[in-house]
């Protein structure tokens, strides 16, 4: 009952504040903050999704939502504001960390791919910095080997081969941390994910089919392939894959 | 019973009347002595709380000891422990009484039981046996060594304590040095090296004290070691020299000079010390030891005499939460002998790799004794009643000369619904790898000033889309700056090096064409070969120019002054002859592009000579 009241004041203080037509996003996510300190959960959650609807594209706000839906005990929603924190902001530790500890909560164990030395080193060094940091870090060394090539132009012969050399292994760098980039625009382009919010849903043959392929739980990540309607064709790490219903899965 | 160390009983109660905590002990310094020597017992009393007297433990009279005299002592330790804010100051009061004790006979015998009561309550300590022995006590010369030895039959692994013993009669000129003892030893260290593990049990050196030996006073001077054996057999120490100094004034025997020798030859100095080495052997030894019989399954290694004890605390714990057991295993050995607890399977138990410590306590009284913990952190995994199995610990007793199992009863937990995680059946707490890899909770919010809006489509961001071709534009740029430079220079290369060729040609066809053209035109045209020889020579237009002009350009191109003289007063010359209507002949034409010809030579010739030096 006293959480029903938390959530109708909560519902009140959010007519207010869109009445006042301030969107003080900071103000919010200090009442949010607030009432998660105070264990209101509820009232930190509904503060959480206003600013987010407010259009504030922020990992802090979608880490602490997931905190609150964790408090809550909403497995499902919480992976889901994670995943979106880590979308977001990659390398943040406390929300790798409280990803792995809802995870550690859901049904379904998704195994990691096993990776080679050389491999997992490769992978490190891809993920080692955000897209946003990685695009900014490379559009420096593109100027810099960009006025290192100008040079060389102009330069007398023996500065020019030291600009030829450094030019050879900043582009080279410059290509990888190039590659890289592109396979993780490619990769936000065309890889979709989605997280399971219902208690249990069923992948199916086909679209309202009746054959069940495998069901997922709680807070799993499944892989989205297509879209047909209210239904995606989703897959799992292990190579399974049918259609859910869209209604089960929250979008990443 | 002989024992290699004194004998220590511990009679440990509550005192309930007060609710003071009493312990009482009593142990002997040593129990293997030879008939005329002296050894010590103390008693000792700790209390938690302050008696109203010095307690003093009644001896019964006893036909095979005498008590020399007796001494008291009292020393008090306080320690404060601040546990969770909370503090907590824990006394300790020490009641000491020494008793000096002498054997009347020979034989093993068995020292009483000493007694004492405080608030109502009594304490005995129980008899233990003490070795008697006959021996050359009082040494026949100055000094004897001895090496005196608890237990001379022993298991492998069991502790002894092996005494050297070095009596000085006293008022006697001996000097015994800290190297000879130290040379002493290392050679029976030496000896035993390889059959034993020897400690000593001192710290400093061997401890002094005066005691009358059959009635003769003399300085005892003892340092004790532990013996555990490691291999079966005989081990013979054999007889060891020991050194030691004395010293003897002698009367100064020099020649006495006839002059001097008044002064010097009488005892005015006094006599001088002459030392004296001399050397004693100790006695042999020989130490039989025996193989252990064959061991029972679970035998941690310990040889000796062992204590256990395991506890687990809270006995009701919610599901996922921590119960700490505690094991603690001591002995009479060294520290590694104790083994290791292996604790058996646990059922919907979570057992952690436990904080282990190893305390060891060495005296010359009671030698090496050891203490091992464990303490192991078990995390119930599911709600209901759980069980923490009976743990046993198997070692072997020396004195028993058999295998012995020490047990913990079972120790029943009550495992409440948990909090942190899914209350329905089955529901799967953390394992201990999980614990260790993410913490025990999530992180806490994040509460930023103010919020860092990002996207995860930062590739689509305008200032990427402009900017990334910036880099591209500005080498194509510089590419192209470069390209049309190079052009340029190129072309003004091609005409300075083809400018006397040309020049030649230009005098040519003016010659082969000399007749068509009147004076001025010929003029001109010669004038005309000059200018685009120099303009393509030196790079500026020259045509156009007046001839301080032409001069002063051809001076920033470092052209000498003699040269652009001539070369200013040739082109004069060709203007006067030009513009001033003269008619020119054949022969004055031929001289014409002849001087022409020289004076392109002339300037070829000069650049030539400036780029040589």
């Amino acid at each position: 009952m006293s959480r029903l009241y938390a959530v109708a004041a909560a519902a009140l203080l959010l007519l207010m504040e869109r009445a006042a037509q301030s969107a003080p996003v900071n103000l919010w996510m200090e009442k949010a903050n607030a009432a998660y300190e105070q264990g209101t959960f509820d009232t930190a959650r509904v503060y959480y999704e206003k600013i987010i609807a407010a259009g504030t594209n922020s990992s802090d706000v979608y880490y602490n939502l997931g905190n609150a839906c964790f408090r809550l005990k909403q497995i499902g929603p919480a992976v889901l504001a994670y995943e979106k924190a880590k979308a977001l902001s990659p390398n943040d530790p406390d929300i790798i960390a409280n990803l792995k500890f809802a995870n550690l909560n859901t049904v379904d164990k998704m195994p990691q791919p096993e990776r080679s030395f050389i491999s997992a080193a490769a992978w490190r060094l891809h993920t080692l910095v955000s897209l946003e940091t990685q695009l900014w870090v490379l559009l420096a060394m593109l100027c810099l080997l960009a006025g290192m090539i100008s040079w060389a132009f102009f330069a007398s012969h023996n500065v020019r081969l030291w600009l030829i050399y450094g030019s050879a292994l900043l582009g080279s760098v410059t290509a990888l941390a190039g590659f890289s980039a592109g396979a993780k625009i490619w990769q936000a382009e065309n890889i979709r994910y989605a997280i399971v919010l219902a208690p249990a849903v069923d992948a199916k043959s086909e679209p309202n089919g009746s054959k069940v392929l495998f069901s997922a739980h709680e807070g799993a990540k499944l892989r989205v392939v297509k879209d047909l309607d209210a239904w995606s064709f989703v897959s799992l790490p292990n190579g399974s894959a049918g259609w859910v219903e869209n209604s089960a899965l929250g979008r990443i | 019973m002989k024992r290699l160390v004194s004998s220590v009983v511990w009679s440990i109660l509550l005192a309930g009347a007060c609710g003071a905590q009493v312990n009482f002990s009593v142990f002997a310094d040593r129990t293997s002595l030879a008939l005329g020597e002296q050894f010590m017992v103390t008693a000792r009393v700790v209390s938690s709380k302050q008696l109203a007297s010095h307690p003093l433990p009644q001896m019964p009279p006893s036909d095979d000891f005498a008590v020399l005299r007796t001494s008291q002592d009292q020393s008090s330790s306080t320690s404060i422990q601040v546990i969770n804010g909370r503090m907590a100051q824990n006394v300790e009061i020490t009641y000491l009484t020494y008793y000096v004790i002498q054997p009347k006979k020979e034989g093993t015998l068995q020292f009483p039981s000493l007694s004492i009561t405080i608030n109502g309550q009594t304490y005995a300590s129980q008899p233990f046996a003490v070795l008697v022995g006959k021996g050359e006590v009082v040494p026949a010369n100055d000094v004897s060594v001895r090496l005196l030895i608890d237990k001379k039959d022993l298991w492998m692994g069991e502790q002894t304590r092996l005494t050297l013993q070095i009596v000085q009669k006293a008022n006697t000129p001996v000097v015994i040095t800290r190297e000879a003892f130290e040379i002493f030893k290392s050679m029976l260290m030496q000896k035993l090296g390889n059959f034993c593990a020897v400690a000593p049990l001192f710290k400093d050196g061997p401890s002094g004290r005066r005691e009358q030996i059959n009635g003769e006073l003399c300085a005892v001077f003892r340092a004790s070691f532990s013996l555990i054996p490691t291999t079966a057999g005989d081990i013979a120490i054999p007889p060891l020299p020991f050194e030691y100094i004395i010293q003897k004034r002698v009367q100064n025997q020099r020649r006495v000079d006839p002059f001097f020798g008044s002064f010097f030859g009488d005892d005015f100095f006094g006599p001088s010390v002459q030392q004296i080495p001399k050397s004693t052997m100790s006695n042999g030894l020989t130490i039989h030891v025996k193989s252990l019989p064959p061991a029972p399954a679970g035998f941690s290694g310990a040889v000796g005499r062992c204590g256990f004890s395991s506890s687990a605390d809270p006995k009701s714990v919610p599901a996922g939460e921590a119960v700490t057991l505690k094991i603690e295993v001591r002995g009479n050995t060294r520290p590694n002998s104790l083994g290791e607890i292996k604790l058996p399977p646990m059922e919907n138990i979570e057992i952690f790799t436990p904080e282990k410590h190893i305390f060891s306590d060495t005296s010359e009284a009671a030698g090496i004794n050891s203490r091992k913990s464990w303490s192991y952190m078990l995390i119930p995994q599911q709600e209901g009643a759980a069980v923490v199995p009976a743990i046993s610990y198997v070692y072997f007793d020396p004195d028993a000369g058999e295998y012995k199992t020490l047990s913990s009863s079972p120790s029943a937990l009550e495992v409440t619904k948990g909090t942190g995680a899914k209350p329905q059946s089955g529901a799967r707490y953390l394992t201990q790898a999980e614990i260790r890899e993410v913490g025990s909770d999530i992180r806490y919010i994040k509460t930023p000033r103010s919020l860092a809006v990002r996207t995860d489509r930062p590739y689509r961001n305008p200032f990427f889309l402009i900017l990334y071709p910036a880099p591209l534009l500005a080498v194509l740029f510089a590419g192209l700056y470069r390209l049309q430079s190079t052009r340029k220079k190129d072309a003004a290369l091609m005409l300075r090096q083809k400018a006397v060729r040309n020049a030649y040609r230009g005098i040519d066809t003016i010659r082969k064409n000399a007749a068509q053209f009147s004076p001025a035109d010929f003029l001109g045209r010669c004038a005309g070969v000059i200018e685009t020889y120099i303009t393509h020579k030196f790079g500026f237009a020259a045509a156009g120019k007046t001839l301080d002009e032409i001069k002063d350009e051809l001076a920033r191109r470092t052209i000498s002054e003699a040269l652009r003289t001539a070369l200013t007063g040739f082109m004069q010359t060709l203007d006067g002859y030009r513009f001033g209507g003269a008619t020119l002949n054949e022969n004055a034409r031929a001289d014409v592009l002849v001087k022409t010809t020289e004076m392109v030579e002339q300037i070829e010739k000069a650049l030539r000579k400036e780029k040589r030096s």
